[in-house]
Parts: structure tokens; sequence; C-alpha cells
């Protein structure tokens, strides 16, 4: 049996690899058409184009990398290439953390969240080709103004199921803490400031928002749990007694 | 040359992403390989993991419908294959017709005008432009998890509590927003919530230990359906 850093390394392997035959296929698919067809793009006009939209993806896609890896792992790369993080892979990530009571920064987190990542990408491909193979029938349907009013709700839907879990005191791995929401204090009143200044600015920096605000709810934890504020009982402290 | 119409739904394409498709669903079936079978190393039963695999599938079903209608949306101005493969990869639908929009201003002409070479300008602007998270994924993504993991292997309480602010400050950072919409935005997140909670309470009082795969699938239905009458209560 592979140890875990063996086990870790090879999976980051594997994604690397994916990620890259990913790319490859992401830019083969244009170029092979432009030959083709003979249709290919003025250089300057791809680049005057992408120049803008690169300027507000490319910080808001690294620092999405950088908050969803510690928690979804050696996924990341699936995850990066098929797309819906926060509407689909990190919900379904941690709804199966919840049922396995599992740990997030563990191998077990990595292993689930895995296995949770392909079949939630696996279900999406799925249903994304039968609504290609059904566009006629099923159009007029999923385009019912009642049906378009429930899917733009969709997040709150989600994110109200998933808020239980997240404000229980059971972290995972049979860890509980108590007051540990006390960390996020500081990162929630900025994030209430700043939508009541401009709802419309925290809509367009989530991105980046999770990335300047990790800091912040980091430290205060780091800094509550230091002053024996928030507590940690580990399975073994409930062993002991 | 070959006309916008004719090469945006020319079988050339379908063939291409067809082939792309499958090529992304090995990927998912390789790592699902691996860590199925990892997972059982670690000593999880078949019955934990068959629980965890009926929970994705059912969960990962209601979000991938407005994926499929955003298909809809792209597919009337873009043809059927290229949406078909953006939206299975990792695009999305607004991402998409902001792109589609630019690189259009950019040649300077109207969809009605489009030429083949124009479709292919949009297809690189769309490709190039959000493949940042992927090329730092493979430069930094195992820095950033192993980095996560020494924390819990330096000391185990600060560790875990230290794992999961990162949850609790996405989830801060995305919640925070819809609750201050209020109005539909805030009964359908309280209707969920609620939901969950009785379903809880109804798998354990039952002792329905199937139900709990369930449960966020379930509320997910109760609580988009429930937006239909708060959506009518403020009219």
């Amino acid at each position: 049996m592979k140890t875990k850093e063996e086990y870790i390394r090879s999976m980051h392997r594997l994604g690397r690899l994916q990620a890259i035959v990913a790319i490859i296929l992401m830019l083969g698919l244009p170029t092979i058409v432009a030959f083709t067809f003979k249709a290919f793009p003025d250089f300057s006009q791809v680049f005057t184009a992408s120049i803008g939209l690169l300027a507000i993806f490319v910080p808001i896609a690294i620092s999405e990398m950088i908050s969803f890896t510690p928690i979804l792992g050696s996924s990341i790369y699936l995850t990066l290439i098929t797309g819906n993080v926060t509407n689909l892979k990190l919900p379904a990530v941690t709804n199966a953390f919840n049922l396995l009571n599992i740990e997030p920064g563990t191998e077990e987190a990595d292993v689930i969240s895995a296995i949770t990542v392909s079949l939630s990408t696996l279900t999406t491909l799925i249903i994304v080709a039968i609504g290609v193979l059904a566009m006629v029938p099923l159009k007029p349907i999923l385009t019912l103004p009642v049906v378009e009013v429930a899917t733009s709700y969709m997040l709150p839907a989600l994110f109200g199921s998933l808020m239980l879990g997240i404000l229980g005191s059971n972290i995972g791995g049979g860890v509980r803490t108590k007051k540990r929401l006390l960390g996020a204090v500081p990162a929630a009143v900025i994030i209430i400031i700043l939508s009541l200044v401009s709802p419309q600015l925290v809509l367009n920096l989530q991105g980046f928002l999770i990335l300047f605000m990790l800091p912040v709810t980091y430290f205060t934890s780091k800094f509550l749990f230091t002053k024996g504020i928030i507590k940690v009982i580990l399975p073994l402290d409930k062993e002991k007694k | 040359m070959i006309s916008f119409a004719e090469i945006i739904d020319h079988y050339l394409l379908y063939v291409l992403a067809g082939l792309g498709i499958l090529t992304i669903i090995s990927f998912c079936l390789i790592f699902l390989k691996k860590s199925w079978a990892r997972a059982l190393e670690l000593g999880y039963t078949k019955e934990q993991l068959k629980n965890v695999a009926t929970s994705a599938i059912s969960f990962s079903i209601i979000p991938s419908i407005p994926i499929v209608i955003g298909f809809f949306t792209l597919a009337a101005i873009l043809g059927v294959p290229w949406p078909w493969w953006r939206l299975s990869v990792v695009g999305s639908i607004s991402y998409e017709i902001m792109a589609t929009d630019i690189a259009l201003n950019t040649a300077g002409v109207e969809l009605a005008n489009a030429t083949a070479t124009d479709f292919t300008l949009i297809m690189f602007v769309m490709t190039i432009c959000i493949l940042g998270g992927l090329v730092s994924s493979i430069l930094f993504a195992e820095k950033v998890q192993t980095g996560a993991m020494k924390l819990k292997q330096k000391d185990s309480r600060w560790g875990a509590l230290a794992n999961s602010t990162f949850m609790l400050t996405i989830m801060t950072v995305l919640s925070i927003p819809m609750l201050l919409e209020g109005g539909v935005s805030l009964l359908t997140f309280l209707t969920s919530l609620v939901v969950t909670a009785v379903l809880a309470i109804i798998s354990r009082k039952f002792n329905w230990p199937w139900l709990y795969n369930f449960i966020v699938a379930f509320s997910l239905i109760i609580s988009m359906a429930s937006t239909v009458l708060w959506t009518a209560l403020f009219q």
C-alpha cells in the first residue's frame, strides 16, 4: 500500500497530466477547425479581444485555485477542467464530507473529494448530453418562466442546505469545536459593508474576495484559538475522559 | 469559404467535440477508479462509498439543469457542437456570451454578418481567457495542498481548525450577499435550511439512513419549487 505522501503525489501527477491534455484539447479544437477551413483569425484580433478578459479572469482563476485546493485536494485539476466549482463541485464535496464525517485537509478528504468530483462531473456530462440529444422536446419545458425563476435561485437553495453543516460544531473526523464561527466575524462584517456599498461589485469580485478574506478568517481564528476563546475537542479527548 | 452558419454545425465540430467529451469522461473514470481503490485501502466499506456515490449523483442532477438551459441559449447563437463542448468543460453561460460579444466587437461585426473566421476568433478567445486556473493549478496546486496538510501535522488541534477556515470563508463570502439580497433569495435560502433540518430529523427519528444520502438533493428540489410561491408573494 502506498504511503499518504506517495498517494497524494501520484494523484497530483495524474491531475497535472490530465490538465495538460485538457489544455491541448481545448486549444486543439479551434486550431484544427481554423486549419481545416482556412479560417485562421488575425493574431492581433485574438490578442485585442482576449486581453481585457484575461485581465479579469486570470487573477480570479488563480484566487479560486488557491482557495479551493485545500478543500478539493488533488481533484482540483478535474474540477478546473470541467468548471462549475461553487455551484456544483464544492457543495457536492461538502455534502460528501458531512455524510462520512470527513475532516478537510486529510488524505481521506482527498480521496472522497476525488470520488465525488468524478461522479458529479460524469452526471453533469450525461445531463448535458441528454439536453443536447433531446433539445427539441426539452427546450420548451426548461425555458418555461417557472423553471427559469426556480433555476435562477439555485444558489440560495444550495447554500441554505449546506449551511446547517457549516454552522455545526462538528468539523469532520469527530473533531468538535466551540465558538469557531467567531473567527469568521471580521470577514462577515467586511462582506456586509461591501455588499451594502456595492452588491454588484461583491458579486463580480467573489473570487478575489474569497482570497482576501482567507487570511482574515485564518488569523482571527488563530488569535482566538491561542487566547483559548475558540476550543478544539479531538476524538481522543473524549476517550481520555 | 465556408459560411458562419455552415461552420457552427459542421460534422467536423461534432466529431471533435465528441472526442473531447469522451476524453474528459475517461479522465473521470481513471480518477474515480484510483480514488475508489484507495478509499477501500483506507478502510471505507463498499456500503459507505456507495452512499457517497448515490449522494454525489443525486445531488448533481438539479444543479446541472441550468447548464442545459445555458446550452439552449448558446446553441441559438453558436450552433450545437461548440457550446456542447464549452459547457462540458470549464465554460459558463455568462462567460461564453461575454467572450462572444467581445470577440465580435473586436472584429467589428454583428452576429448576422459574422464569417467563419469570426467564429474561430470566438473559439480562440473563449478558450484562451479561461485557462488561467488550469495553468496555475499545474504549477502550484500540489504545493498549496501539501502546505495545508502540513498545518495538520504540526499541531492537530490548530491544523483541524485551520483547515476548516477555508470552507468557512468561502461560505461567508458566497452566502452573505444572498442573505442581504432579501426577498425571494433569502426565503429560498431559509426554506432550504429548514427542509434540510426537518429531513435530517426524520431520517434519524424513523431510522431511515437511505434518506440521509438524498437530503441535499430533496431540499434543493423543494426549496427551488418554493421560489414559485415566494416570487408570487413579492410581485
